[in-house]
């Protein structure tokens, strides 16, 4: 019970380390130095510490508690490295849900901040969704249908007797991987918050502690996705250590093919996730049905 | 507020660029891989809303001025002032024109003035760790002084600018 | 029977009275509602027919949902001063009541073409009198579907009750039940709005008096899926019914394509009671496939679709007739910033959303888990990507409601627009307290539906009073409400500390530093999501109104074809009677003539 509060909040903390280390990791490909990998908790205490934060209504406010509330949940329910906190009182579907409340009190908190440049934000946030919550999702249809359970910890245990899945079925883990690419908003998915076109979309007006507890929802929303494939796929781990391994190798890899792609345009991005991963998980769940579900 | 705050304040400055004349050509080496400001925790952010540093670099006519003085109320507070180059310290080499204002200091309190035409990277670099000293000494106190002499700046905002709704939002 | 009565009495009441309709209608609605759940089973003969009605546990669930809607909605302050709103209001009343009570096919279709009628006259008005027709053809054509399933069923039977029906079903081939399901399937489907026989419904729902089509959505559109769950279900009979697997696989692929379709275009509407009609053809697809899976699982989600849509549908209608009450204005490129003028309207409409999108701890989340659960059961892997790509289109069309009524910049001219009116309110928050604690307690809903399930002949799924397990998965939805409630409690606090208010007004926003005023449109809320309706803007072309209307051109043109001969002109007709005449003459002498 003590871990099922404690981690969201180990794993916020270690969502920012994961962001300084992707600051890192962006300057020396750069061929510079780069901000120290602790840098994104210096950002955030600095946020929580200025004096005065613009305020435009009840809901501007209330956008980010939404968001932060949202986050804490799905996290509470996210089996992490051996230790299954709420997982058996609430499924991968549950999980799935709670894990939209997140992005919804961003969205909210947004639209009262009387910017169309938000507006414009979220509408392409939301465009992004319906773009990669369809592969993502039909990705993770056969390893449910194959083992007929829906029991992230279950699934992790059949893992661990047959295999990992991403072996199993690697069609299905490779739309998922792109999905998941953009569901961390890293580039060339970066749409909703492009600094350069609409000057942070949702985030344009928040500033002070409302953007520190923005930044502890990205901090957690990236180990949330990425820890919901590694325990689809990956085989989950058996203690946090080996977790944040594994979740931090496969940031590593989208971030490195980030790094290369500029960003989409918000039409080609939607036309592509409806093109490609959408084709590419529709063949994984055919393969698997035919090897042989019922 | 002490010790981990003003740590955080320090290794943490999120800068806005207000580009308004040939001084920000000396921002871009300094914020991309030729001289790294990243590495001192030094971005830059998105909008007015999100920043700490407020950097003027260039010379100030009536039309840029307004809309520097609204980016500055904007910014919530703890925020700074960095004045770079002489047109704002006196008004460089337009100190005589019909259409620039001379001095920054009389519309916004400045912080830290970096003199040059145009500064180095080096002396953009060496502005930046005086911020951060005064920071540290909490002698960047320019926010304060807009609260308590108000009075002083609008007079002498309105006196450049007129009082008017055009770019205004407060005490019309 | 005192239900019917009390509904038609009030009917007849209200068109008496002027000023007082409004509190006479609610009354006669309470008691009704009140009467519905005391009803003895009474039987009488009428011209050589066997009438019989009582109220079966299936009839009560669905009673309860519709018949309470209809008092909540009945209780909100109405849009328009015509003298027949209330009267035809509670004519559908009547009307859906004998539906619920009846056992008989006769009294069923009559009471289905009482509710079709009444309604019609609440859609239809003289500025735009194609929505309300549209209605009344749709309907028509439904109501005799079922009119020939009915005969059908009279002359292999002789006989207008239920259960002679479901007794004699071995009376009727295979072919004939499948025929059957088709004819009885058009007319609750035009009801509920399944695609493809949902073309009424987009203009419907917008022409509809306002507070009514809060009930004409979340009540009426339930008798589709009633009388589908009576067709397959109580006469057919579950075990029956599951071996056919061809039509139990078209009607859920025929629901999964109208969930996502009706998502996906009411991504795109500007009107604020059409992107509302979209959604709710949306989310009756999700109740249709969940029953045509026939399991328990899917019974449990059909049912608790109907409950939850009822509910969170009747919020958001509510409040979009409130909106249109105080603006006048019913589309989103002239709304827009309302939260600061009806604050209480909008937290209301958020919660409504959370529950449309079916997110916990609100009670739409539970339908969708059980809709879900219930696909993989019965192993359907490709349904289910269609019903989440569903769910995802609903996070944008509800997002699009509440930004474009709610957020942004206020134009000027919305100024000085009051609160949404006391009555109004107090409904809404009334549901909305409903949508919580079903969301809350799932096994409480489930036990409550328990009588219906197994009188439909299925066992009841397994679940505690705040928990529904299945054999793949649980769900507690207790502990994860009160997760909420804690874990929000926490980030308020949070939030509470650290930094004071800087309180800007909404032209003191990041323009680039430029001063807005008042008037400056710095609003974005028309085509909200352009950039997809120009990548799909030719899927988009595509249309099942426009087929329809092209078959009827097409018949049309035919018939205008046919008069080249039929030219209306006596003297052709004339030379025709001639040239048969001399046709006739010339065969009779060519057969050999007078011998």
């Amino acid at each position: 019970m003590t871990w099922a509060i404690l981690m969201p909040f180990i794993l916020m903390f270690a969502g920012l380390l994961y962001m300084g280390f992707a600051r890192k990791i962006h300057a020396r490909i750069q061929k510079r130095y780069g901000p120290p990998f602790y840098q994104n908790i210096y950002d955030v205490i600095k946020l929580f510490s200025k004096r005065e934060a613009a305020f435009h209504g009840g809901m501007f406010h209330f956008g980010p508690v939404l968001s932060l509330t949202g986050i804490i949940m799905a996290l509470m329910f996210l089996p992490v490295g051996g230790k299954p906190l709420f997982s058996f009182q609430g499924d991968l579907f549950v999980l799935l849900y709670l894990a939209v409340i997140a992005p919804w009190g961003m969205a909210l908190g947004a639209g009262n901040a009387e910017n169309p440049l938000a507006s414009v934000g979220i509408a392409r946030a939301l465009t992004l969704m319906l773009g990669y919550e369809i592969p993502f999702f039909i990705g993770i249809i056969p390893i449910v249908v194959r083992t007929h359970t829906t029991q992230i910890v279950e699934i992790i245990q059949l893992q661990q007797i047959n295999g990992w899945n991403v072996i199993l079925f690697p069609i299905s883990a490779l739309a998922s991987i792109i999905a998941l690419h953009a569901m961390l908003g890293n580039k060339p998915f970066d749409q909703p918050i492009a600094p350069h076109e609409i000057a942070s979309g949702p985030l344009v007006e928040y500033g002070g502690k409302y953007l520190g507890i923005l930044q502890l929802y990205q901090a957690g929303a990236i180990l949330l996705s990425t820890g919901i494939y590694v325990d689809l796929f990956f085989g989950g781990a058996s203690n946090v250590w080996m977790f944040f391994l594994k979740t931090f190798l496969i940031y590593f890899v989208l971030l490195l093919i980030g790094e290369v792609l500029p960003r989409f345009r918000i039409g080609d991005a939607l036309k592509f996730f409806w093109k490609w991963p959408l084709g590419i998980a529709l063949l994984g769940l055919l393969v698997a049905v035919l090897g042989g579900v019922r | 507020m002490s010790g981990i705050g003003k740590t955080s304040r320090i290794k943490s400055l999120w800068v806005t660029y207000y580009v308004t004349g040939c001084g920000g050509i000396e921002l871009l080496p300094v914020i991309t891989s030729r001289f790294d400001a990243e590495r001192f925790g030094i971005i830059t952010s998105a909008t007015p809303r999100q920043s700490d540093v407020l950097v003027v670099s260039g010379f100030l006519t009536t039309k840029t001025l307004r809309r520097i003085i609204r980016t500055y109320e904007q910014m919530p507070d703890p925020k700074y002032v960095v004045a770079l180059g002489a047109c704002t310290i006196n008004g460089g080499i337009y100190w005589d024109s019909y259409s620039t204002a001379d001095k920054l200091e009389l519309y916004i309190p400045v912080d830290v003035y970096i003199a040059g035409c145009m500064p180095r990277p080096e002396s953009i670099f060496m502005g930046f760790a005086h911020l951060m000293a005064m920071i540290k000494g909490d002698k960047a106190d320019g926010w304060k002084r807009y609260h308590e002499n108000y009075k002083w700046y609008k007079k002498n905002q309105d006196k450049a600018l007129g009082n008017s709704k055009k770019w205004r939002v407060r005490d019309v | 029977m005192l239900t019917i009565a009390l509904y038609f009495a009030g009917s007849i009441i209200t068109y008496f009275t002027k000023k007082a309709s409004a509190i006479i209608a609610f009354i006669f609605a309470v008691l009704a509602n009140i009467a519905f759940v005391f009803t003895k089973p009474l039987n009488f003969h009428l011209a050589n027919f066997n009438l019989n009605f009582s109220l079966t546990p299936l009839s009560y669930i669905f009673g309860i949902i519709i018949l309470t809607l209809a008092s909540f909605v009945m209780f909100c302050y109405p849009n328009t001063k015509e003298r027949q709103y209330y009267p035809l209001f509670l004519l559908s009343l009547t009307g859906i009541s004998i539906i619920l009570l009846s056992n008989n096919f006769l009294s069923f279709f009559f009471g289905w073409e009482l509710m079709s009628v009444s309604s019609f006259f609440l859609i239809y008005n003289n500025k735009d009198r194609k929505a309300g027709l549209l209605y009344l053809v749709a309907s028509a054509v439904g109501a005799y579907g079922i009119l020939m399933g009915i005969s059908v069923v009279y002359a292999k039977t002789g006989s207008i009750l239920f259960t002679s029906f479901s007794q004699n079903l071995n009376l009727f081939s295979r072919r004939e039940i499948v025929y059957l399901i088709f004819l009885f399937g058009a007319g609750f489907g035009v009801k509920a709005a399944l695609m493809p026989l949902h073309i009424w419904a987009p203009d419907g729902y917008r022409e509809a008096r306002d507070p009514f089509t809060a009930f004409f959505s979340g009540g009426l559109s339930k008798l589709g899926i009633y009388g589908f769950l009576l067709l397959l279900f109580v006469f057919i009979g579950t075990d029956r019914f599951a071996t056919f697997h061809i039509t139990k696989w078209t009607l859920a692929w025929l629901g999964g394509l109208t969930a996502f379709l009706g998502g996906f275009y009411a991504i795109f509407q500007t009107d604020i009671k059409r992107l509302l009609a979209f959604s709710s053809i949306s989310q009756m697809g999700y109740a249709i496939t969940a029953l045509s899976l026939s399991t328990s699982l899917g019974v449990t989600a059909s049912l608790y679709t109907v409950l939850s849509h009822a509910l969170f549908k009747g919020i958001l209608f509510i409040t979009a007739a409130s909106v249109i009450l105080r603006t006048g204005k019913h589309s989103f490129d002239e709304l827009g910033g309302l939260v600061k003028n009806m604050p209480l309207t909008f937290i209301v409409s958020v919660f409504a959303v959370i529950g449309l999108n079916g997110v916990p701890p609100m009670g739409g989340f539970p339908a969708k888990w059980l809709v879900y659960e219930g696909l993989i059961k019965a192993h359907y892997p490709g349904l289910i990507a269609l019903m989440f790509a569903a769910s995802t289109t609903a996070f944008l069309y509800s997002y699009r409601f509440i930004h474009g009524v709610f957020f942004g910049k206020r134009m000027p001219s919305l100024k000085n627009i009051k609160e949404a009116p006391f009555v109004n309110i107090l409904s809404s928050t009334i549901l909305m307290l409903a949508l919580l604690f079903i969301g809350m307690f799932p096994g409480w809903v489930v036990d409550f539906f328990s009588p219906a399930i197994k009188f439909l002949g299925f066992k009841v799924m397994v679940h505690t009073f705040g928990t529904l397990s299945t054999p793949l998965g649980n769900f507690n939805g207790f502990l994860v409400g009160i997760v909420f409630i804690i874990a929000g409690l926490f980030a308020t606090i949070v939030s509470l500390f650290f930094s004071r208010k800087m309180r800007v007004s909404s032209i003191d926003t990041y323009s680039s530093g430029e001063a807005l005023t008042e008037e400056t449109p710095y609003h974005y809320s028309s085509n909200f999501y352009l950039f997809i309706q120009r990548d799909f803007s030719g899927f988009l072309r595509l249309s099942a109104r426009k087929f329809y209307f092209s078959i009827a051109r097409f018949i049309e043109n035919s018939a205008q074809g046919l008069r080249r001969i039929y030219t209306g002109n006596g003297q052709v007709y004339i030379w025709y009677v001639i040239i048969v005449w001399i046709g006739l003459i010339i065969g009779f002498l060519y057969k050999g003539g007078f011998k």
